[in-house]
């Protein structure tokens, strides 16, 4: 079992863990970029002193970065909240941003690098033009297929940074790639978020947290958020929906309106299986009427899943397969077959052209971006 | 195995031959940890898998697995661990101020020489060193946030180009490394920490003078005082995580210059350079 899966299912269990196993667990935790999160999650549950010197460290060493961060990305917030109390559409913030600044608990500790808002499609361009004459840009070495993909085929804007910030800005006029073959009713979900007092944004309404939440997790490239993204899920549902059946069922309803059922089913059936997350059974039993693909699907990815997020040591060939076929499926729904060919092919050659023109640079430990 | 490196435990594994003994002729005397502790940093140091194994082969650096840069040729693995560890602690001590600096200590008065490109932070750090000072660290000024107090980490100092023969010729009782030729910070021998800096690798000092050296071929040697707030300015951007340590940050850095004396050290030769901070501290009456 990962060493990591199990103390977030049962965080007060950490106090027993043995030498070996917390060895396990620094490591899982510095992969997964969770050590401040789980820092976050431990001091309410056990006695810091009851866990080895090391690992104390090492979190909150992480705990203090990552409040930089955060720090950070509040300054962000301040920037933009200027435009977006000029402009007469919702400016909803995502994910992260959004479990930051309406102060959720899992934001606790949880590492982003970036910032991501979602403005209605009508709205793009003025909000792009507003966020050019504030100082935000592109990067310099954007390059004119990036700029291309981003704008004709993605559900993003290229990602932004104003001059005097870390961090970067994407800003989202849809919640999925244009190309998928998921479709989403993003009008329903713009027209259900919700003001944030004392701000001048939005943020989707609860249902729609957990929903993207889990999409994003489904559908990004090879699940890249890995286990930290799905214990957003979880905690988010256990947080917005405990044991009250009927807000599961609205929740179920609500993915089934929007075009959901199959992201919620997948992320909802790894949280039981890692995290033993539990639903009312009669929401589970609805949920996997509607979700569960067929027979042969199901289990591959079952499987797939939890070697993705849950490796176990010694099973790191698993993990690599896992990652590979998650990452041909995350491009496989996204795109139509003749686009992904030329979209793969692009992308190999740009690598292959990289690997050839900066052979022997960029590799020194101590030129590293600073501070990771 | 397991070793201790000032505040830092390191779990170190590795399949590449003459590694292993380089490491050991480097930190001998240092105490192993017991096998079934819990450290910091989990780091292997192994030779390339597939055809690189026998074609150019290379060595690869991982920290939990994870490879932060490319592979070193075989050969420079010992540079390779150096760097990178460096780069881990770096990484992973943020509830110290971390300054790029060399700290010495003599009399229980320690220097801060910080780095910058073209400094001779390590020569000069070497030269002391064979003048009888103890050397806390070549690459990091580990500040204690609770006291202020400079914590050790003594490793290998890497000596470049042509300050290895002039170290060789001047502090010839020291001991050092192998050569390795072309490195991508050019030729590089390591000096090696005295086994009394091993020894003491736990014991903290207390932070004196900050001397900024800056050498220039063939000048005369100046030592200007600093005001505290040029010191303070340009200690922060000497700092690896000043920014990130916030308010704690913020009061540690303010101390060091209130407890310290600051000075801007020109200098084209080392034995004048070293006699000069020397007479510091045979001036300092505290």
């Amino acid at each position: 079992m990962n060493t990591l899966a199990a103390v977030l299912a049962n965080p007060a269990s950490a106090v027993d863990l043995g030498n070996a196993q917390w060895e396990q667990l620094l490591g899982e935790l510095r992969r997964a970029r969770m050590l401040a999160r789980l820092d976050a999650v431990l001091r309410a549950h056990c006695e810091e002193e009851l866990l080895p010197l090391a690992a104390r460290e090492l979190m909150r060493s992480d705990a203090i970065y990552v409040a930089n961060v955060q720090r950070a990305a509040r300054q962000e917030l301040g920037r933009l909240s200027s435009i977006a109390r000029e402009v007469d559409y919702p400016v909803i913030l995502l994910k992260g941003s959004a479990y930051l600044a309406a102060g959720l608990p899992v934001a606790q500790g949880r590492r982003q690098s970036d910032l991501d808002v979602l403005v209605p499609a009508s709205a793009l361009d003025d909000f792009e033009q507003r966020l050019r004459r504030e100082g935000w840009h592109f990067a310099a070495d954007l390059s004119a297929y990036d700029e291309h993909y981003y704008r004709e085929w993605a559900h993003e804007l290229p990602p932004m940074r104003h001059s005097r910030s870390v961090i970067e800005l994407d800003v989202h006029h849809s919640l999925i790639q244009r190309t998928s073959r998921v479709q989403l009713d993003i009008a329903s979900i713009v027209e259900a978020a919700r003001p944030l007092p004392d701000t001048p944004f939005h943020v989707l309404c609860d249902e729609d947290l957990i929903l993207h939440s889990a999409l994003h997790l489904v559908m990004s490239d090879e699940l890249r958020g890995g286990i930290r993204d799905l214990y957003d899920i979880h905690c988010l549902c256990v947080d917005f929906l405990g044991d009250d059946v009927v807000a599961w069922e609205r929740l179920i309803g609500r993915a089934r309106a929007v075009g959901l059922l199959r992201p919620l089913y997948y992320a909802l059936l790894a949280a039981r299986n890692l995290f033993a997350l539990r639903p009312p059974i009669t929401a589970w039993q609805v949920l996997c009427a509607g979700g569960k693909p067929g027979v042969l699907a199901d289990s591959v990815m079952r499987r797939l899943m939890r070697w993705h997020f849950a490796p176990v040591a010694g099973q790191q060939a698993r993990a690599a397969t896992a990652r590979q076929m998650l990452y041909l499926r995350s491009h496989w729904i996204r795109m139509p077959p003749a686009m992904l060919v030329r979209h793969l092919v692009n992308k190999c050659v740009v690598t292959l052209c990289d690997a050839r023109s900066s052979k022997g640079a960029s590799d020194d430990p101590q030129k590293l971006p600073r501070m990771e | 195995m397991c070793f201790r490196t000032g505040p830092f435990s390191v779990r170190l594994t590795s399949d590449v031959r003459g590694f292993g003994a380089t490491w050991q002729s480097c930190y001998s005397p240092m105490e192993l940890l017991p096998d079934d502790m819990v450290c910091h940093l989990r780091i292997s140091v192994m030779r390339e898998r597939g055809v690189r194994r026998w074609l150019g082969p290379q060595a690869v650096f991982r920290l939990e697995g994870i490879q932060p840069f490319e592979p070193y040729p075989l050969s420079q693995a010992f540079p390779m661990f150096e760097w990178g560890l460096n780069w881990c602690i770096a990484m992973s001590s943020h509830y110290h101020l971390l300054l790029h600096s060399a700290v010495l200590e003599k009399d229980g008065k320690a220097v801060i020489l910080p780095a910058q490109p073209g400094s001779g932070k390590t020569t000069l750090c070497a030269g002391l060193v064979g003048r009888g000072w103890r050397l806390l660290s070549d690459e990091f000024g580990i500040v204690r946030h609770s006291d202020g107090q400079l914590l050790p980490l003594p490793r290998a100092a890497p000596l470049k180009n042509e300050s290895i023969p002039l170290l060789a010729e001047s502090a010839p009782q020291l001991s050092f490394g192998p050569r390795f030729d072309r490195t991508r910070k050019g030729d590089v021998v390591h000096l090696f920490p005295p086994r009394e800096s091993l020894e003491r690798q736990l014991e903290s000092a207390t932070p004196r003078w900050i001397v900024f050296p800056r050498f220039q071929r063939g000048a005369a040697l100046e030592l200007i005082p600093q005001p505290p707030i040029v010191a303070l300015t340009r200690l922060v951007g000497n700092s690896f995580n000043y920014r990130v340590t916030g308010v704690s940050g913020f009061r540690s850095m303010s101390r060091l210059i209130r407890s310290t004396r600051s000075f801007q050290l020109l200098n084209g030769d080392l034995a004048a350079a070293v006699d000069a901070v020397e007479q510091l501290l045979a001036e300092d009456v505290l």
